[in-house]
């Protein structure tokens, strides 16, 4: 039977597998570069992202600099979209593939508790990038204090409201209950209420995360409160689609994203000034700290820092939108910006660790806490 | 190459009606061409057998492909992993196959398997036994894909129409029970996470869950009236109605071994993690119709393969074990995945035509 659909299956499988063996290893998405040191040479390390995301390459772009000084193999992974357990396949996958360090965006923490265990078990050294997995072996945490994220941009906002202004501002969610995403609207919140009493950030609507659906989203939430101050996104693609909104809507309500500044064509889209602000999380720094501390363990025996290290974040305002944005779309710019405050926090993280609270996301008292600048 | 018909196999001793349906080439009798009667029963177990001999054989050639540039792929830890990621997906496209036979689809399943893992985690975080716990799971999956098939004969519709709106909505069920966040609890040195959720030899429990359920599921589809009842709708719906098979009835027994499936591999997937979310499983839809019809399962019904199935997902998570290997990027894992399924469908449409008189 020689027009067996499984024999001819058989034969693009296999020739897909060729052509990925043929091309990978100049793939995008693999490099080594002989640049710096020679301790991680011939050692492989990798990157497992959340999903396909500027901020997301952005990490990476920081994890492969720090691989780059060992001359260590980096390679990025992660699902496309949102998939946890496809997220944590590809872990498992690096690691079999000899990963000897692998830093870990680990969505939801609670998931990544037994793959992280068995990995480090074997000798991996793992590390979590803003999201953590406490408990699991990934003893070090790189990424933004969320809370003071939103209560950053809250600054932001108060500036453009008289101190007697009443009325209510709306936050929208695009995944509903996702602490990551809550944290910087409960910071935005808590500053609201203190320093504008007379205004109510009211319950947060529910928004949709691919961006057609999102803008529907925001249409029907300005549409349901047309007389609301403002909004406050918590989404990467609340950014140009609030815009968007506020275009077609032709209010003047305030609108801007506890996220979003980590895209360098929506940071520059605030330039406009449409928008109040956004935040960038800094991915190059999270990378680069997270991936140097893991080389040195991995590579130099060094004792892995037990703890979250906060890395910072900028608020994207329309004065300052094309110079994020420049170090965003650069990895080039990104490294000769962050790369010497790297360095120092790399020097000083056992130092800088702070003991994991309960739930750092969402510590209310940790709202004023130092955000680390260049 | 005709395509057999369980149908008219009704009228026959079970055993060769039941293999020749598993097996779109295989003939009905063991016909030696020569050496004696166990020769020709071995010859006649090879030729019914051809197209999962075949689905192995691309297994097998990828594996050694991927390891003659990566040999660690080969090591144990490797397929453990890979076995290991196969059977999430890989337990629901078994009970996938009885749908598909039937004509029908089930979209639901990644809600289904999200839906259980969250149940059997908060009924475990609340103090229930565990084993009770993932025992109230299965029988809570079960109940949702019966569901799929009551709802399918009452509306008069396919199930794929149902499950379009039921994978939305068990998937934001498990997203209202958790609070929209993660839900872990129980204590890790309890037999049921040691035992589900650990290794066996060195070969995770999920494997062997996924062998033993394969092995069970390949007899109850091939040597069972019950898998025979199920091709016979699937090949010819009005011809079963008049044979008085009780259409409903099976429709409403496969909705409910998928659901029970999905809740089986739920419990596992909360033994191994010892943790839920109401995220995990998303995307399972493609990958456990892409196992199916990968391991030679029809989309126009009556014709599958539960060994397929089982070693069609073993092929997508080998793909995507290869792609890691290889260091190329994730995004072609979808790619590969996507034009392999659309392959499928393809020859399958084609090669349906050529047989038609």
């Amino acid at each position: 039977m020689s027009h067996s659909p499984r024999l001819l299956i058989a034969g693009a499988a296999l020739a897909a597998t060729a052509l990925l063996a043929g091309c990978s290893s100049g793939g995008a998405a693999s490099s080594t570069d002989g640049s710096g040191g020679s301790d991680g040479a011939g050692q492989k390390l990798a990157m497992v992202g959340l999903y396909a995301a500027p901020y997301t390459d952005g990490v990476a772009d920081g994890a492969k600099a720090a691989a780059d000084l060992d001359g260590a193999e980096f390679t990025q992974y992660g699902p496309v979209t949102l998939d946890p357990n496809k997220a944590i396949s590809d872990f498992q996958n690096a690691v079999a593939a000899g990963a000897t360090g692998v830093l870990v965006q680990a969505f939801p923490g609670d998931l990544w508790v037994a793959p992280i265990k068995k990995a480090t078990g074997v000798g991996v050294t793992v590390a979590t990038s803003d999201v953590p997995s406490v408990g699991s072996g990934a003893l070090t945490n790189v990424g933004p204090q969320k809370v003071a994220m939103g209560a950053a941009l809250a600054d932001e906002y108060i500036k453009q409201l008289p101190e007697d202004a009443t009325g209510i501002i709306v936050p929208g969610i695009c995944v509903a209950g996702l602490r990551s995403l809550t944290a910087p609207i409960e910071g935005f919140t808590t500053r609201m209420e203190q320093e504008r009493p007379g205004i109510d950030v009211i319950e947060a609507e529910v928004t949709a995360g691919d961006p057609p659906s999102n803008f529907a989203a925001w249409q029907r939430i300005q549409a349901k409160y047309p007389d609301a101050l403002g909004f406050v996104g918590a989404c990467d693609q609340d950014l140009t689609n609030m815009v968007k909104m506020k275009q077609q809507a032709g209010g003047d309500f305030l609108i801007g994203v506890t996220a979003g500044g980590d895209d360098p064509v929506a940071a520059k889209s605030i330039a406009g000034g449409e928008m109040v602000g956004a935040v960038t999380q800094r991915p190059w720094l999270q990378g680069y700290v997270g991936m140097r501390l893991i080389a040195n363990t991995a590579f130099r025996d060094a004792a892995q820092p037990e703890g979250w290290i906060n890395t910072g974040f900028d608020i994207v305002t329309p004065d300052n939108a094309e110079e994020i944005a420049s170090l965003l779309e650069d990895p080039a710019v990104a490294q000769k910006t962050f790369e010497a405050l790297g360095d120092t926090m790399v020097d000083d993280a056992d130092a800088l660790a702070s003991e994991h609270p309960v739930d750092y996301l969402t510590e209310s008292d940790g709202i004023d806490t130092e955000n680390p600048m260049p | 190459m005709a395509q057999s018909s369980p149908l008219l196999g009704a009228t026959e001793p079970a055993p060769a009606h039941g293999d020749a349906a598993a097996s779109s080439s295989a003939p009905t009798t063991a016909s030696g061409s020569g050496g004696g009667p166990g020769r020709g029963r071995s010859k006649g177990l090879i030729v019914r057998r051809m197209d999962e001999i075949r689905v192995l054989g691309v297994l097998v050639v990828l594996v050694v492909i991927v390891t003659v540039f990566h040999p660690q792929f080969l090591s144990i830890a490797s397929i453990a992993n890979i076995t290991q990621q196969a059977s999430f997906f890989g337990i629901i496209a078994l009970g996938m196959v009885f749908l598909l036979s039937m004509g029908e689809l089930d979209l639901s399943v990644g809600g289904n398997f999200a839906f259980c893992a969250m149940v059997v985690a908060l009924l475990v975080q609340s103090g229930v036994n565990p084993w009770l716990a993932a025992l109230a799971a299965v029988a809570v999956g079960g109940c949702l894909g019966a569901l799929n098939a009551l709802l399918s004969n009452a509306l008069r519709v396919p199930i794929i129409v149902i499950s379009l709106g039921t994978l939305a909505a068990y998937r934001g069920a498990s997203l209202i029970i958790s609070g929209a966040g993660s839900v872990s609890g129980g204590d890790p040195d309890d037999p049921f996470f040691a035992v589900l959720g650990g290794s066996i030899g060195g070969i995770p429990a999920l494997s062997i869950a996924f062998l033993v359920l394969t092995i069970i599921l390949t007899f109850v589809y091939t040597k069972t009236s019950f898998g025979f009842a199920v091709r016979a709708v699937g090949s010819n719906p009005h011809a079963a109605r008049l044979s008085g098979y009780p259409i409903n009835r099976i429709r409403i027994t496969v909705g409910a071994l998928v659901g029970v499936l999905c809740g089986i591999s739920g419990i596992l997937s909360f033994a191994f993690f010892q943790a839920s979310d109401p995220a995990v499983g998303t995307g399972y839809e493609l990958l456990v119709v892409a196992a199916a019809v990968i391991g030679g399962t029809t989309l126009s019904g009556g014709r599958g393969s539960v060994v397929g199935a089982a070693l069609g997902a073993l092929i997508v998570s080998v793909i995507n074990g290869a792609l890691t290997a290889f260091g190329v990027s994730a995004n072609y894992a979808g790619f590969v995945t996507g034009l392999v399924i659309v392959g499928a469908v393809a020859l399958d449409s084609v090669l349906k035509r050529r047989k038609r008189p």
